[in-house]
C-alpha cells in the first residue's frame, strides 16, 4: 500500500487566521511529536505525513477514523526527508519534499519498490502544468492524464499501488512501476 | 438546548467549509462530512475548533472521530452541552 498527500501552502493552516497555531497543535499533534513542530511549516509537514499514512492504513484496515492523534509520528529526518509513522501497531515509512510553495509526502508499508511520482501545478481544473518527475528510478514515464489513472495501468490486469492527492493548485500522484504485492 | 437549536448553530459552521461546487447542500442526520459534503479533512479540525467555540464545550481527541456525520455531531454536542 502507498498513500500520498500534497498541500498547497498558500492555502494551508497558516492561511487561516481564524484559529491559532496552538489551537491546531492541540488537535493534531501528540505530545511525543512536539519536538517536530516548531512552526507553521512543520505543522503542514506533520499534517501531510498523517494524511498520507492514514491513506495507507485505510487501505489495510477498512475501519475509518478521523482522529489525527491516533496517527503517531515516531521519526522525522529533515536531512534525508524521511519519516516513520505508527497507527494501531501498523508501521509506515516514507519520504517528503517540503518547499515554501508545497509539501508532498509518500507513505508506504514497504521500502523495496520503485515509484513513479509526479507533481502538477493546476492553472485551473482542466489545464495542468507538469512540474517534475521524481523517484522515477527506471527512467520510464507513464502517460498520465492529470486527474486520472495512467493509460498503462488501465490496460493492465496486474495490481499496482496507486495514490493521488489534490489540494489548492497542486495535484500529486504516485504509482508503483512494477506490480505491488 | 434541543436538536433543532444545535443544528441551527452547527449547519452554518459546516457550510463554511464546503468548497466543492457539486455538493448537495441538503443536510440530514445521515450526512457524512467527508463523503457527502466532501469537506477537506483539514477542515474537520476547523469544524471541531469552531464547534468548541460556538457551544463553549471541549471535545476530546477520542470524541473527534465521533463527529463523522451531522447526526453524530449533534448527539455529541448535545451531551456536552447538557453536562455544562
Amino acid at each position: 500500500m502507498i498513500g500520498v498527500d500534497v498541500i498547497d501552502r498558500s492555502c494551508s493552516f497558516k492561511g487561516k487566521s481564524k484559529h491559532s497555531f496552538a489551537d491546531y497543535i492541540s488537535k493534531i499533534v501528540n505530545n511525543s511529536e512536539l519536538d517536530f513542530c516548531d512552526s507553521w511549516e512543520d505543522l503542514d509537514l506533520i499534517w501531510a505525513i498523517k494524511e498520507s499514512a492514514y491513506k495507507c492504513y485505510f487501505k489495510k484496515d477498512a475501519q475509518s477514523f478521523l482522529n489525527p492523534k491516533k496517527i503517531r509520528i515516531t521519526r522525522i529526518d529533515k536531512q534525508d526527508c524521511r519519516f516513520q509513522v505508527e497507527i494501531d501497531e501498523y508501521y509506515f515509512t516514507g519520504h517528503f519534499k517540503l518547499t515554501k510553495d508545497f509539501v508532498y509526502v509518500i507513505s508506504s508499508d514497504k521500502d523495496d519498490f520503485a515509484l513513479n511520482v509526479e507533481l502538477f501545478f493546476l492553472d485551473d481544473y482542466t489545464d495542468a502544468v507538469y512540474i517534475q518527475p521524481e523517484f522515477n528510478q527506471q527512467g520510464s514515464r507513464y502517460m498520465f492524464h492529470p486527474l486520472g489513472f495512467p493509460q498503462a495501468i488501465q490496460q493492465s490486469e496486474a495490481i499496482y499501488a496507486y495514490s493521488r492527492s489534490h489540494h489548492g493548485k497542486y495535484y500529486f500522484s504516485a504509482i508503483s512501476i512494477t506490480p505491488y504485492n | 438546548m434541543n436538536k433543532t437549536e444545535i443544528l441551527a448553530k452547527l449547519e452554518p459552521i459546516i457550510k463554511t467549509y464546503i468548497t466543492q461546487p457539486d455538493v448537495v447542500l441538503t443536510i440530514t442526520d445521515d450526512t457524512h462530512l467527508l463523503r457527502d459534503l466532501k469537506i477537506n479533512s483539514a477542515h474537520l479540525i476547523d469544524i471541531v475548533l469552531d464547534v468548541e467555540a460556538a457551544f463553549n464545550i471541549s471535545i476530546t481527541d477520542d470524541e473527534v472521530e465521533k463527529m463523522d456525520t451531522v447526526g453524530n455531531s449533534i448527539e455529541l454536542i448535545s451531551k456536552k452541552v447538557e453536562a455544562l
